[in-house]
């Protein structure tokens, strides 16, 4: 028996290396590949049909991107595609009824799903599946991430901010919210970079968390109104350079010295706090001398809510010893998650992600550092000058790379 | 006996055992001037001869010296040389003049001999003996010696003695670049404190100790200071060298400050044709020239001047070197009866570090330039009284300039208080400049005054020399100076301004006594060196410093070797008149507004000025031992040595906690405008900072070897293996001061006191130098193969990671009680050693490659390329915190260079 199956892998051997010999023999054919892509609905979204839906593949080399149409069973075939490395998604919107139908929950919601990194082979047919998933829509998203920072004048990083946005048709109270950014600071920018091996099902990781004050009715946000936290309030344009933003009228800073001196650390130098601006509070912060600075390369955000935050922490699992920097993480869970953006550092670094596919299925990134570049969400559609923002939970389709920041609006 | 002859010396001597340790040095001194009043009356002989070259013209001012004796002349007009006062015995004597090859001849003599002359050969690669590897020996200067020829440094085109030094074995080959501080690391393997090592490292320039102990410029732009450090090597044009001395073992008593070896550099003093150089490699080049003229009345001019560009990388020209040296000697025999030659120097050097524009950068935030100009001035001769006597005086000056300027933005707190207490502060605007100068201006002062003598006692042959030194050492600089006072508020602590000048000046005097002692026998011959140095260092250390050494050497074969010796190292002027450090701590925090009339910023200054007169100069103590084979053309030599420095000093860290009293803002009535008062609440806030402390230990053990095959006759090729055997454990007693390295996000920090660990590091290297000579066509190779065995730093002394007791944030000191130390509590304090070590490397090669091309003329065409095979391995680095290992490339990527040197 056991013979008879050498013998037969023998020959396959022999048969396949036979047809690569015809194959090689053909060189002027560069070989494609064949892609198959099953998608599939999550089980907490019932009696939806995943037919008709538009797959998208994008290339990571070049970022091309190619689409197909699920057939009845949820089949979308692409065939004759460039071998290399594609990151898969597929969407699905739903009203607030079919929602309500599906999930229970009556708000209008995309469902999203995705595969990344999936390697395709020239002359070989690949299967992928990808599972439809998603939450309600938020009412506050985060509008825009200024994190690449600004070489003129050398600002650098100071100018970073974070802003948020109201996305829902009424007033939304930004009290009690946590905004964190999440752990390991960066990813995929240096070669001792690793992605996380901590599960991200359920939780995910943070390195700094801070808090809006208030006691609920202190910080409201008007529909269609930005919220803008900027890490240190001050006009950087007053050097001279307009390229560099004025946030002076920020609605929050960040100012870490002070809590952090009572801790015994030590704040940063740059770390300033304008006394007309109200400063977020200091929860989480896991440096020795810091501040609330993002990773001027791939910071990624969450804003979250949950009244009995308490701060849980967690070591690295990939570090063997302890060493000497940002190995403790504090955990956040993902249900409180109301909107994450994943930033990487360029378009290769797909499985660094620190966030689940429900709340970001791709991810966003800026080539370079200190650019000027900023990552702001699109634009769905206005209802009576109301902007409203895209929000599918997929980073790579609802956020832009736009040339300089736009705090306080659009731009225009 | 020693009692009992200083009764006799002195009768009112009175026997006290309770001598102190001083009056003990005093007698003992004594006891050796003593010596000089029982010299024998020896029978003396006179030796006399004459100096020609092949064409058999006498040379004029040829060296004709008795090795290991101060015997020696100088030859007349005609050639002719009277050496006299010679006890009977075995000599080697030694003729030598600039241009020609040497003779080096054993000799016995016992009675009056005339007309013996020697017929010198112009040095060219047409000879047949050319050495291009370092000699290794013991000479006058010490136990162990490297002596590198000018052939052997013609064949690597140096253009720096720190490229010299490659020939040293157990030294790597490495690529030129001039734009670091390149330092000596004599007989070290450790990595963490070889500046120490090479701070304990005398380097002497035509009989001038260079000295970097005034150098008090510590936060120059770049890492170019040589505060603390050796002598910057790089400094030193390698086109008018004559030849190097390199003293890795024992060094005579003669050579003080110093712990770990010394560099004896000689330039050309004497008749030469023009010499103009040429040395290029991709990322520097250098003009050099050269020549003595022979002045109508006698004596010599020799003038030299080079100039040197470097870039960092051949493919970068942002940061770059300049320097150019310049030099004027004069040798004059003063009066023939005498035998009273003099000799005095000018040198001028300027060193430039320097960087411009990148074309791919935008705009350049940093800026800086060290300038410095430096003169040295040195004068010295010996004369026939009193034996023979030495003196010479130098003096050193260098204006060092240094500046930096850095685009900072802000707003941030300005802070330029010099005075303690609590001020208002003003912000920085958006952008603005920080330029930090520094002028240095160190001085060194060294003379010396040696008398020698040579007598033969109870059949022993004694070689004496005492001589008095003194060195001074002051800084004249203005010091630091923070123009537009842009400093920027922050409580760790930070250097504002200093003035060099008011540190006092560093003094040492030493006497010093040598006795080399020769013994003769029919089949054997023994030299005891037996030497006593007394230092009186920063008018308070009595220092005595021992060095004997022994060599026996049988049937002119076998020789085994032994030597011992202590030697100390003053401490730099930095370490102990170190700056103020400064501390801010910024009292209000709700400062900063765009309105300026809302701005306001309160600051207090706290000052502390670490005190470092109990820092000790450090002990360096050297152990010896070994033989020497020579047979059948066969030279083996093997050396095992120990080598300890003691009292090291290294920067430790302390921690210092500050009152920060909160303020609060108040609102000017009536307007808007923003004041400040103080309120009730104080917090402490701690910082860790550095101050010098003698702390250091580090212990090197070794083995040297060098082997010389027999040179193959038919093929004129000579091989020589040299290699190195190194363990070095450093340790530093000091503790070790560390916020909590494993900090939660809301927790508080507290500083853990660990134990410090201890690393040994293993180097083992060596060297197959290849050497093909073809005298016909006047054509040099070497092929030159680097072995690399072992390189691995392990950690020998592993504390606990837990720290012993830990500061807690208001600066209180809490031990940890033994049991208690690894509880989960201290977590936070875990700090792991291993971290500091590193991978051990595998055993890699490296091939270079040097050519020298003479021509009939006797210009020289010469060719190198360093891993010219292009051979680069890689080997994985040890594997980080999260598991991953980084790829480490071991031989530098190949390099080149061509040189000419044309002869007018």
């Amino acid at each position: 028996m056991e013979n008879k199956f050498k013998l037969f892998l023998a020959m396959t051997l022999a048969t396949i290396m036979a047809i690569s010999f015809v194959a090689c023999d053909d060189d002027d054919e560069v070989k494609l590949a064949n892609l198959n892509v099953q998608v599939d609905i999550a089980d907490s979204f019932t009696g939806l049909s995943a037919a008709n839906l538009y797959v998208y593949i994008t290339n990571t080399s070049d970022n091309g991107v190619d689409s197909a149409l699920t057939d009845a069973t949820g089949l979308a075939a692409f065939v004759d595609l460039a071998p290399g490395t594609y990151n898969v998604s597929a969407e699905m919107e739903l009203t607030a009824e079919e929602a309500g139908a599906a999930s229970g929950y009556y708000e209008e919601m995309t469902l999203v799903g995705t595969a990344i990194n999936e390697e395709l082979l020239g002359g070989f047919d690949h299967e992928v599946s990808v599972e439809l998933d998603g939450k309600p829509a938020s009412s506050l998203v985060i509008k825009e991430l200024y994190f690449n920072g600004s070489m003129v004048d050398f600002i650098f990083y100071k100018s970073q901010f974070i802003e948020l946005f109201n996305n829902s048709d009424d007033v939304v109270y930004a009290d009690g919210l946590y905004v964190a950014m999440l752990a390991p600071q960066t990813n995929g920018s240096g070669t001792s970079d690793v992605p996380t091996t901590l599960d991200l099902t359920e939780t995910v990781y943070a390195q700094k968390i801070m808090r809006v004050p208030g006691t609920g009715g202190d910080y409201p946000i008007q529909a269609g109104e930005t919220f803008l936290i900027a890490l240190n309030a001050v006009d950087y344009s007053n050097g001279g350079a307009s390229t560099n933003v004025d946030l002076s009228g920020a609605d929050m800073e960040t100012y870490a010295t002070a809590w952090m001196e009572s801790l015994g650390r030590t704040g940063a130098i740059d770390d300033v706090d304008n006394i007309d601006v109200p400063n977020m509070e200091c929860v989480y912060l896991n440096q020795t001398y810091g501040w609330y600075q993002m990773d001027p390369g791939s910071p990624s955000v969450v804003i979250f809510r949950n009244e009995s935050f308490a701060i849980d922490e967690i070591t690295d699992p990939a570090a063997d010893i302890p060493a000497e920097i940002y190995k403790i993480y504090a955990k956040i869970n993902v249900e409180d998650i109301l909107d994450g953006v994943d930033i990487m550092v360029n378009a290769e670094t797909g499985n660094f992600k620190r966030l689940p596919s429900n709340i970001d299925a791709g991810f966003s990134y800026i080539d370079g550092y200190f650019t000027n570049k900023s990552v702001r969400r699109k634009e769905e559609r206005e209802v009576n000058g109301r902007k409203i923002l895209k929000d599918t939970n997929n980073s790579t389709n609802d956020l832009e790379v736009i040339d300089t920041p736009t705090p306080g609006g659009f731009g225009n | 006996m020693f009692l009992h002859l200083l009764q006799k010396i002195n009768p009112h001597y009175r026997f006290d055992r309770k001598l102190t340790k001083m009056k003990s040095y005093k007698y003992l001194l004594l006891f050796f001037t003593t010596i000089f009043s029982i010299t024998a009356n020896a029978q003396k002989y006179q030796f006399s001869g004459k100096v020609f070259d092949a064409e058999k013209n006498p040379l004029y001012y040829a060296v004709v010296n008795l090795k290991g004796t101060h015997i020696y002349d100088l030859t007349d007009e005609n050639g002719q040389y009277i050496l006299e006062d010679i006890v009977p015995g075995k000599y080697t004597l030694y003729v030598t003049i600039l241009g020609y090859q040497n003779i080096e001849k054993e000799i016995e003599i016992n009675r009056d001999v005339v007309n013996y002359n020697f017929y010198l050969e112009e040095s060219s690669l047409a000879l047949d003996e050319v050495v291009v590897t370092a000699k290794v020996g013991q000479s006058k200067e010490g136990s162990t010696t490297y002596k590198i020829g000018s052939d052997a440094i013609q064949q690597i085109q140096p253009i720096s003695v720190s490229d010299i030094l490659q020939l040293i074995p157990g030294n790597q080959v490495g690529s030129t670049n001039l734009n670091r501080v390149a330092q000596a690391d004599l007989r070290n393997a450790g990595s963490d404190y070889s500046s120490l090592n090479a701070f304990g490292t005398a380097v002497i320039l035509d009989g001038n100790q260079l000295s970097t102990d005034g150098v008090m410029q510590s936060g120059e732009g770049a890492g170019h200071s040589t505060a603390n450090k050796g002598i910057d090597l790089r400094e030193i044009s390698a086109s008018n060298i004559e030849s190097v001395e390199v003293v890795s073992g024992v060094p005579s008593a003669k050579y003080g400050n110093v712990t770990s070896g010394a560099i004896i550099i000689n330039r050309k003093a004497g008749y030469t044709p023009y010499h103009f150089s040429f040395n290029s490699t991709p990322n520097s080049y250098q003009f050099g020239v050269n020549k003595g003229f022979k002045s109508e009345k006698g004596g010599f001019l020799n003038i030299d001047g080079d100039y040197t560009y470097n870039n960092a990388t051949g493919v970068s020209r942002k940061r770059y070197y300049q320097r150019i040296n310049m030099g004027l000697m004069w040798t004059k025999e003063i009066s023939k009866s005498l035998e009273w030659n003099h000799n005095m120097s000018v040198r001028y050097g300027l060193n430039f570090d320097g960087q411009r524009k990148d074309p791919d950068e935008e705009v350049v935030q940093a800026k800086f330039e060290n300038r410095s100009h430096n003169i040295i001035f040195g004068t010295n001769g010996s004369l026939k009284v009193l034996g023979r006597t030495i003196y010479s005086i130098n003096g050193n000056y260098t204006h060092r300039y240094s500046y930096k300027d850095v685009i900072e933005s802000g707003p941030t707190i300005v802070m330029e208080s010099l005075e303690e207490g609590t001020h208002f502060a003003g912000y920085s605007p958006v952008v603005f400049n920080r330029v930090t100068e520094f002028y240095g201006e160190p001085v060194n002062i060294n003379g010396r005054l040696e008398t020698q003598q040579t007598f033969k006692t109870l059949g022993f042959r004694h070689s004496t020399t005492s001589g008095f030194e003194f060195s001074y050492n002051k800084n004249y600089g203005k010091g630091r100076v923070l123009a537009d006072s842009t400093n920027v508020a922050s409580n760790t602590g930070g250097q504002r301004e200093m003035n060099f000048y008011n540190a006092p000046a560093s003094e040492t005097y030493s006497f010093y006594f040598q006795d080399d002692i020769s013994l003769d026998k029919e089949k054997a011959n023994y030299l005891f060196k037996v030497g006593l140095r007394y230092d009186y260092m920063l008018k308070r250390y009595h220092l005595l410093s021992p060095r004997v050494s022994l060599s026996a050497r049988y049937f002119e074969k076998l020789r085994f070797r032994l030597a011992y010796g202590i030697s100390y190292k003053t401490p730099s002027m930095l370490q102990m008149y170190p700056g103020p450090t400064y501390f801010d701590v910024k009292n209000l925090d709700k400062s900063y507004s765009e309105d300026e009339e809302r701005r306001v910023a309160v600051v207090t200054t706290y000052i502390y000025q670490p005190t470092h007169e109990n820092i000790d100069p450090s002990k360096g103590t050297t152990l010896e031992g070994g033989f020497d084979i020579e047979h059948k053309g066969f030279n083996l030599r093997v050396t095992g040595f120990y080598k300890e420095i003691n009292n090291g000093i290294s920067s430790v860290s302390k921690l210092k906690t500050f009152d920060k009293q909160i303020w609060d803002t108040l609102t000017i009535a009536g307007t808007n405008a923003l004041t400040a008062i103080p309120t009730d609440s104080i917090v402490r806030v701690s910082t860790t900072f550095p101050i010098y402390e003698n702390t250091v230990q580090s212990r090197t053990q070794g083995i040297e070897l060098s082997l010389q095959f027999p040179k193959i006759k038919a093929t004129a090729t000579t091989i020589n293996f040299s290699g190195s055997y190194l363990k070095t454990h450093e340790s530093n007693d000091a503790l070790t001061i560390k916020g909590s390295p494993n900090l939660g996000g809301a927790s508080e920090l507290r500083y853990g006191v660990y134990e410090r660990p201890s690393y040994d590091t293993y180097v083992t290297r060596s060297n197959l130098t290849i050497a093909q000579h073809i005298p016909q066509i006047k054509l040099m190779v070497t092929v030159m193969t680097e072995i690399n065995w072992i390189n691995k730093k392990e950690l020998t002394n592993d504390p606990s990671p837990y720290p012993f007791a830990y500061y807690s944030i208001d600066g209180t000191y809490n031990e940890i009680p033994e049991g208690e130390r690894t509880n989960e509590e201290y977590n936070d304090l875990y700090r792991s050693s291993e971290y500091f070590t590193t991978a051990p490397q595998p055993i890699y090669f490296n091939f270079h490659v040097q050519i020298r091309k003479e021509t009939k003329q006797g210009h020289n065409f010469s060719f190198y390329a360093n891993n010219f095979l292009w051979y680069n391995p890689t080997y994985e680095g040890k594997a980080s915190s999260d598991g991953r290992k980084a790829i480490h490339y071991l031989n530098s990527k190949i390099t080149f260079g061509i040189g000419f040197n044309f002869k007018l």
